[in-house]
Parts: C-alpha cells; sequence; structure tokens
C-alpha cells in the first residue's frame, strides 16, 4: 500500500488500487513484483535468440563462465541477434495488421515515406526493401554464421520494413482528424459498459456501436481500455491507458469485455476471478447477443463510485495524416517540436514520465505532439491540473510519429524536429519503429533499457550505423530520469 | 547464526544468483546493466555449477572448522564474532590465495585484477543475502542453524514417504535402494 503514489500519479487509479488491494485481486504491478528480478541474461540481450536446439546457450556478462555459445557464437552475435530478432518481431506484428489473414502483399512505400527510404538505401547501395527481408532475417536466425554487423544491418533494414507496414496497414486515410473522448469520466452512472481491448475486428465494432445505439443509448456505452479503435466518424471513447486497463475492469464498472489479437491475458483473467464475461471476437457472436449479454451481467454487479468527478476530455481531435499537421498549420510554422509517445510500462510510474516530461518541454517552448500511452496521461492529466492543460497534438497510433516526419520532410521543415522520445515500450514493433524511425535521420530515445547491453561492441556499432544517416536511438542502461530527456531534446 | 541452504529439488540453474551477487558486491554502479560495463568486471561469490539435471548453487559454507582461518597468512580470514560468519578484511588480504587451496569446498575465489581472494559473507550488513532475495525458484534460503534439524527432519520425512510410494508401485524396498 505504501507504494502505490510510486505505481501511478493518477489519484482514481490509486485508490482503484486501494480498492483492488482489498478485494485480493491480482494486477499486473503483483505480476512484476512477484517476477523480480526478471532475467539478467534475456535483459542483457545474452540468451541465446537463434533457432537452434543445441541450447539454451547464454554468455555470462562477467567473463568467468561460458564466453561462446555451444555452436561457439560470440558475445556481440548473440546481442545483435537478440537485436535481429525483436525487429523481425516488429515486422512480423506490422505485417499481420497489413494482412489481417490474407496472402502476403507485397510491401508499397507511400511517396515521401518512399522518397526517405530510397535515400537511406542508396548511401550504403542497399537492395530496396521486400517481403524477402522477413524470410532472409529468418534463416539468418536459424544459424549464427553471420557478423554481428551482417545482423545489426538487417535489423535496421527491418526496422524500416516496419514503417513500410504501418504506413501500408494503417487504413483511415480518408480524414485529416476523428474526435476522441478520453479519461475516466467517459464512465457515466451504472449503466450496462462493454469494453473492448486489443484490436477487435472493425466489423464487429461497428456493428456494437450500431446496436447499442438503437437502443437509444449513449455511445459511451462501448468504451476502450487504452487501445486507439477507430469506428466511422470517431474513435471509442478511452477511459483508461493500457497500463490502467484491470484496474477500469477491478471496478466493476465494466459488464462485458470484448477480446480481440493483442489483449494481455491478465486481463481475461481478472474478468474470470470478477465473473465479468469474456467475448472474443473469434466467437463470431452477434452484436445484439453480446449486448444482451452486457445487459445481463450490469443485473448482477455494483460498480465503485469513483467517476463522478472524473475529468473527461472532450473536445480532443486525434490527427490522421500527416497533411493535417502541416497544411492546417497546427504545428505552426516555426519553433522546434518534440513527439512523445509509446506505451505504459510497469517499470516506472504510470504518467509520470510523460506528464513530467511534457510540463517541461513546454516551459521550453517545444511544441508537443504524443501518441500512445503518453498522449493519453498528457492529455488525462492536463485535465485534472487546476492550471491550464498542456497543448498537445494527438496523434493517430498506427503510424504514431511517422504521420509528423512526413507531414515535415514533405515541407522542407525535418529540422525543426528535435527529437521522439518513446517513454516506454510494450511491443517489438514499436522498438523497431524506433529504430526504423532513427535510420531515416531522426533523433530518437527510449526510456526504458532494451537488451543490447550485454555488448559495448554492438552498441557501439548500432550508433554508428545510425549516425551515418544522421540519426541516433538513444538509450538507457536505467530508466531514464526526467532531466535526461529534457537536456537530451534541448541540446542535440 | 543464519546461513544460506541450498534446496537442490528447486535449483533450476538459471544463475540469477550469481549476475546479482556479483552486481551488488563487486560492482560500484549496484545496477546489472551498468555492472556488466565496468572494469575490472565484477565477481560473484556464489557460483552455480553441477550439470542441468543437477545444478547446484555453491557458495562459503561457512565451516565451524574454518581450514582457511588457519591458512590466512595476514589474518585478514577472521570469524565475526556476532553473526559467527567467517568474513575477509580486503584491506589485509594480499591476495597470496593460500585460503582458495586450502577450501575443501573450492567457493573462495581469487580475483586476480583486484589482488584479492573472495568469499561469501552472507551480506551481512543486509537482512537477506542478496542471492536468497533474487532466487526466482527459493532455492536458496535463510535459516538459522537452529532450524536446520527441523528443515532436515523435513527432508528426511519427504525422502521416506518417497520410497514408500515406489516400494508400493515396483514391489520391495530393497529393490529401490538398490
Amino acid at each position: 500500500m505504501e507504494t502505490i503514489h510510486l505505481k501511478t500519479v493518477d489519484h482514481i487509479s490509486q485508490e482503484l488500487l486501494r480498492s483492488a488491494s482489498k478485494q485480493g485481486l491480482e494486477l499486473s504491478w503483483d505480476r512484476f513484483e512477484k517476477l523480480q528480478p526478471q532475467d539478467g541474461f534475456l535483459r542483457l540481450g545474452l540468451s541465446c535468440p537463434f533457432g537452434c536446439l543445441q541450447g539454451p546457450c547464454r554468455i555470462d556478462p562477467f567473463g568467468r563462465g561460458a564466453q561462446k555459445g555451444v555452436c561457439g557464437m560470440g558475445q556481440d552475435e548473440m546481442v545483435a541477434g537478440m537485436f535481429l530478432r525483436i525487429c523481425l518481431q516488429g515486422a512480423m506484428e506490422a505485417l499481420a495488421a497489413v494482412t489481417a489473414g490474407n496472402r502476403t502483399p507485397d510491401i508499397r512505400f507511400f511517396s515521401t515515406l518512399g522518397e526517405m527510404v530510397s535515400r537511406v538505401l542508396s548511401k550504403d547501395d542497399q537492395e530496396d526493401l521486400s517481403m524477402d527481408d522477413i524470410f532472409k532475417s529468418t534463416s539468418m536466425l536459424q544459424r549464427p554464421s553471420s557478423s554481428f554487423r551482417t545482423l545489426l544491418s538487417q535489423a535496421l533494414r527491418l526496422s524500416l520494413l516496419t514503417l513500410g507496414l504501418q504506413e501500408q496497414g494503417d487504413t483511415v486515410t480518408d480524414t485529416d482528424s476523428k474526435p476522441c473522448e478520453i479519461g475516466y469520466g467517459t464512465i457515466l452512472n451504472q449503466s450496462t459498459r462493454i469494453a473492448l481491448s486489443g484490436t477487435p475486428s472493425a466489423v464487429l465494432v461497428g456493428a456494437l456501436d450500431q446496436e447499442i445505439k438503437k437502443d437509444g443509448e449513449n455511445s459511451r456505452l462501448l468504451v476502450s481500455l487504452g487501445d486507439w479503435i477507430v469506428l466511422e466518424d470517431s474513435f471509442v471513447p478511452i477511459t483508461c491507458t493500457t497500463g490502467e486497463s484491470e484496474l477500469m475492469v477491478s471496478s466493476g464498472a465494466i459488464h462485458l469485455l470484448v477480446t480481440g489479437p493483442d489483449t494481455e491475458p491478465g486481463l481475461i483473467h481478472l474478468c474470470e476471478s470478477m465473473n465479468i464475461p469474456v467475448v472474443s471476437d473469434s466467437d463470431n457472436l452477434a452484436a445484439g447477443d453480446i449486448w444482451l449479454r452486457a445487459q445481463r451481467s450490469l443485473e448482477s454487479r455494483s460498480q465503485l463510485d469513483l467517476f463522478s468527478d472524473a475529468p473527461i476530455i472532450q473536445d480532443n481531435q486525434v490527427l490522421m495524416s500527416g497533411n493535417s499537421i502541416t497544411q492546417q498549420e497546427r504545428l505552426g510554422n516555426e519553433g522546434d517540436i518534440a513527439i512523445l509517445g509509446g506505451s505504459d510500462n510497469p517499470q516506472v510510474s504510470l504518467g509520470n514520465l510523460p506528464v513530467a516530461l511534457a510540463t517541461k518541454l513546454i516551459d521550453k517552448k517545444f511544441q508537443l505532439a504524443g501518441w500512445g500511452d503518453p498522449a493519453l496521461w498528457v492529455l488525462k492529466t492536463g485535465a485534472l491540473s487546476q492550471e491550464q492543460a498542456i497543448p498537445i497534438l494527438t496523434l493517430e497510433n498506427v503510424q504514431g510519429p511517422l504521420h509528423v516526419v512526413k507531414g515535415l520532410e514533405s515541407e522542407g521543415q525535418m529540422q525543426r524536429l528535435k527529437g521522439i522520445c518513446f517513454t516506454g515500450l510494450k511491443s517489438c514493433q514499436e522498438l523497431a519503429a524506433a529504430a526504423g524511425l532513427a535510420c531515416l535521420g531522426c533523433r530518437v530515445s527510449v526510456a526504458t533499457p532494451i537488451p543490447i547491453q550485454g555488448s559495448s561492441t554492438v552498441i557501439d556499432a548500432l550508433s554508428e550505423m545510425l549516425q551515418s544517416q544522421g540519426g541516433q536511438l538513444l538509450h538507457f542502461d536505467h530508466p531514464a530520469h526526467v532531466g535526461e530527456l529534457v537536456e537530451w531534446f534541448t541540446n542535440p | 547464526m543464519k546461513i544460506i541452504a541450498v534446496h537442490l529439488d528447486r535449483c533450476t540453474g538459471c544463475k540469477t544468483c550469481e549476475l546479482y551477487c556479483a552486481t551488488e558486491r563487486a560492482s560500484n554502479s549496484k545496477t546489472l546493466l551498468k555492472a556488466v560495463q565496468e572494469h575490472p568486471l565484477p565477481q560473484a561469490r556464489v557460483r552455480v555449477e553441477g550439470s542441468n539435471e543437477v545444478p547446484v548453487a555453491l557458495q562459503c559454507r561457512q565451516c565451524q572448522q574454518a581450514p582457511c582461518l588457519d591458512s590466512c597468512l595476514t589474518g585478514a580470514l577472521m570469524r565475526d564474532d556476532d553473526s559467527g560468519m567467517v568474513v575477509i578484511q580486503e584491506n589485509n588480504c594480499i591476495g597470496c590465495w593460500t585460503c582458495t587451496l586450502f577450501c575443501p569446498y573450492g567457493v573462495i575465489y581469487p580475483w586476480p585484477e583486484r589482488k584479492i581472494a573472495l568469499k561469501c559473507d552472507r551480506c551481512l550488513y543486509m537482512e537477506v543475502p542478496v542471492c536468497v532475495d533474487v532466487c526466482p525458484t527459493r532455492a536458496l534460503e535463510l535459516i538459522d542453524v537452529d532450524q536446520y534439524e527441523e528443515l532436515l527432519r523435513k527432508k528426511r520425512a519427504e525422502t521416506a514417504a518417497d520410497l514408500l510410494i515406489k516400494q508400493k508401485v515396483n514391489g520391495t524396498l530393497l529393490l529401490d535402494l538398490v
């Protein structure tokens, strides 16, 4: 209990944590604490990532134990292999969104990104990117015969491919912006409420929205637990960040959970322990049946009364394209730009870093843009504050910072972008995208450690490769402090 | 007197104890990700030996009649009156490593870069030794010597129960013991 204030900066979330503890519910923080310390070899990138069954092998970072795997692979190759594996996973995650069950498509870069990627590849006389890069990487990870530089180079190609796939998978291009309501304030009174988690199918989400509206009910009865889910003319209201999703469920205000791919198992287990019905989009249930189940569930439960004074951000517009950012001059014609994004991570207090960093950057006259959980945190906390809310341009989640990069590139204003900071990472796709943006010549920082710390040779080589493209991928051997990141943004 | 007990049936050989012992007890930074960048590389006072089938975390057993104490030429090794632990005063250690030769378990280690010998002192200044604290399977446990007999009694009871089951399944107990 004494550490609750260290887990999240949101006072409603703190109350929910106390309540969950009293109810004996296990949340992600409890699991995180039980897992301490997490595997040291994996955290360093020194647990072999190659697809061979002679192992598992790992290398002793302190030099006394094994210095090579059974196959003879050394420390640098193992760490570089780990980085390649992460980028491969990231590219595959982005690919999954593009294919959506169909056959693997060809990669198509649109004009601005295509030109930027061509420029990067032509510097080193590299071949064009294609889907073959995925198969080639898989092959390289079968047997460790490549040098660490080759592995790193391939990882960076995959990081660029990830950006291309993200662009290709972003199907919402028909509009410049869409409204999105955010915050615990989206929870109204004791009404039937369906929560969405992960990426349920657009067809099901649309049908549920229609079903609820058909009953003459408010569209806020369909809410998202931190995921950015698009409806026809708006986003599904987002009640909380992804890090707070279990807290939201523990409040009793959710009467049925609809899960799509990417839903964390902890959320489903929590619903099961609270007898909250869970429907997967693969169950192929009709929207009407789901709505009925949710109504039945409401009758058998009560919710905590914590949301009556909760703030709601109603006038937030999520920018959906690079055009909307520059043509409408939302970022102005001059001034330094900083972008914050990424995901909540239990390694650090939820919301602390994004909000503190945003506040400091605004003080230093930066224009802010954000996506993902950090954007939600800045908006939520700004609305709670007695002072003026922190101005931040909210970016759509699939491409996130790529919108700004493309917008600025097409306007010839890239020099205004001082940095892109991932305040936390959850998926491999995020790290692959971070590396891809650095490859395009952006300054990128990641505030939580990434598993390549086991080889300073690899760290230096990666830094050198990105530097040759004019980019940077700053990462830390500890969760980064606000001061370090402000210094990084202000002193390029 | 408290000592570190090792439950052999729970040790998976993950070496987490080694990593965090080296980090906590021998690095300047005290964090794993920084410690691996230090020179000289920090060294652990616990080492996991054995095989995949039987991994064993080994550290100083704090012998009641410790040969290392008798072998130390400079008096750097001494028994701490309060805790009963055999501790090394690094300032007095000249790195002759005679103690490493006399240790019957091989758990006093030479550290050539720092010219000292290295041994487990059960993290005397901490409430719980770091290896015990980080062990993911609780294979390492801090126990009082007075509890030792109770622990052994439980083990004997478990062994007896196990043998009894085998006897029922396989026939004679004698066959299993052979």
